[in-house]
C-alpha cells in the first residue's frame, strides 16, 4: 500500500486504483510490492505478478508418489516409487 | 496485461500498469493491472507467500514438508502430501523371517501378507532308524523331514546248485531266509577220480572198457 498525491491531493495507505474503462466500466491497478511468492514457490502452470510488477510463471512441479510391488504404469519424471518387496 | 482508461477525460490505450508520485517523495508508487495472472487460489503457491493475480492477493497454502513428515508403520509408508524442497528418506525397519516349521524340498515359499519371501534353503538329513531292518518309505528321524527310500529285496529261496552260477545282485537287501542246497552224495568216492566238484575231489574208479572193433570185444581195464 502506498502514500500517493493525486492532482494535488495525498492518500495514504492506497492498496489499489479504480480506473474508468474506455467504452466503461473500471480497472483495477494494485499495488504488488508487498508480493513475496517467486516462480520457485508457485506451481508450474499458474503466474503472478511479482513484487516488481512482471507477470511471472510459476516453476513447482508436481511427483506422484506410488507405493506398489510392481513397476507402476503411467508416471512421469520426479514421480516417487516405493518398491514392496 | 493493460487496460484502456480515461483520466480526466483523457483516454489511455494498453496501460498495463498506473504510475503515481509518493507523497514528500521523488520516487512513485506503481499499480499493476493483474487481469492477466492466471493465480486463482493458495493451494497454487507455498504457504505463507503472497502474490497478486486477478487483483486479487492470494495467500498460499502448500504445506512444506521434510523428512521428519514421513512415517511408517509396518509395511506402510505414509508421505503426506506437500512440497519437499529436498529430498526426503525414510528407514523402516528390516525384517526378520523365522522359518517355518515345515519346509519341503529346495525353495520353499512362505507368505506373509501382502508381501512374498522365498526362503531357499539345502538341509542335511541323517535318518534315525529304530528298528535294524529297511527303509521301503514313510517318515524318519524329524517330523519335519519325508524320506522316501527304494531299494531291491529278494524274498525266500532256495538255491539248487547246477552246471552256472547263480547270483544275487549287489544292493539287494534279502527280507527272508535264502537256501542254498546241500547233497549228501557230495562226496569223493561218488565223483569219477580225476573230478573236482565244488572242491570235492574224486576218487571213484570208473573201469575202462573199450570194444575192438573187428570182433566187438570189450577190453576192461
Amino acid at each position: 500500500m502506498a502514500n500517493i498525491t493525486w492532482l494535488g491531493a495525498s492518500y495514504s495507505n492506497v492498496p489499489w486504483l479504480t480506473l474508468p474503462k474506455t467504452g466503461g466500466g473500471t480497472a483495477r491497478f494494485d499495488d504488488v510490492t508487498d508480493t513475496t511468492a517467486t516462480a520457485s514457490t508457485v506451481l508450474s502452470g499458474s503466474s503472478f505478478h511479482a513484487a516488481n510488477g512482471t507477470l511471472t510463471s510459476g516453476s513447482v512441479t508436481f511427483a506422484t508418489y506410488y507405493v506398489s510391488s510392481s513397476n507402476p504404469s503411467g508416471g512421469s519424471n520426479g514421480d516417487i516409487w516405493l518398491k514392496t518387496v | 496485461m493493460a487496460k484502456d482508461v480515461v483520466i480526466r477525460n483523457v483516454n489511455y490505450d494498453d496501460v498495463p500498469f498506473v504510475s503515481i508520485p509518493i507523497q514528500n517523495s521523488q520516487d512513485e508508487a506503481r499499480f499493476d493491472d493483474t487481469s492477466d495472472a492466471t493465480l486463482t487460489s493458495g493451494s497454487q503457491m507455498l504457504d505463507g507467500v503472497t502474490a497478486y493475480s486477478q487483483g486479487t492477493k492470494v495467500t498460499g497454502s502448500i504445506p512444506t514438508k521434510t523428512s521428519s513428515n514421513l512415517s511408517a508403520s509396518g509395511a506402510t509408508v505414509t508421505v503426506p502430501s506437500g512440497y519437499y524442497a529436498t529430498q526426503a528418506t525414510k528407514n523402516v525397519a528390516s525384517g526378520t523371517a523365522t522359518a517355518p516349521a515345515s519346509i519341503s524340498g529346495t525353495g520353499a515359499s512362505v507368505s506373509t501378507g501382502t508381501n512374498t519371501l522365498t526362503l531357499s534353503k539345502t538341509i542335511s538329513v541323517t535318518p534315525s532308524i529304530s528298528t535294524a531292518g529297511y527303509i521301503s518309505s514313510g517318515t524318519a528321524g524329524n517330523s519335519s523331514v519325508s524320506l522316501t527310500a527304494s531299494v531291491t529285496t529278494k524274498g525266500s529261496t532256495t538255491y539248487t546248485p547246477g552246471t552256472t552260477n547263480q547270483e544275487i545282485a549287489a544292493g539287494t537287501y534279502l527280507t527272508a531266509k535264502q537256501t542254498i542246497l546241500g547233497d549228501s552224495n557230495l562226496v569223493s568216492g561218488n565223483i569219477v577220480a580225476g573230478k573236482t566238484i565244488f572242491n570235492v575231489q574224486g576218487s571213484a574208479q570208473i573201469p575202462s572198457i573199450v570194444q575192438d572193433s573187428t570182433d566187438y570185444h570189450l577190453t576192461i581195464s
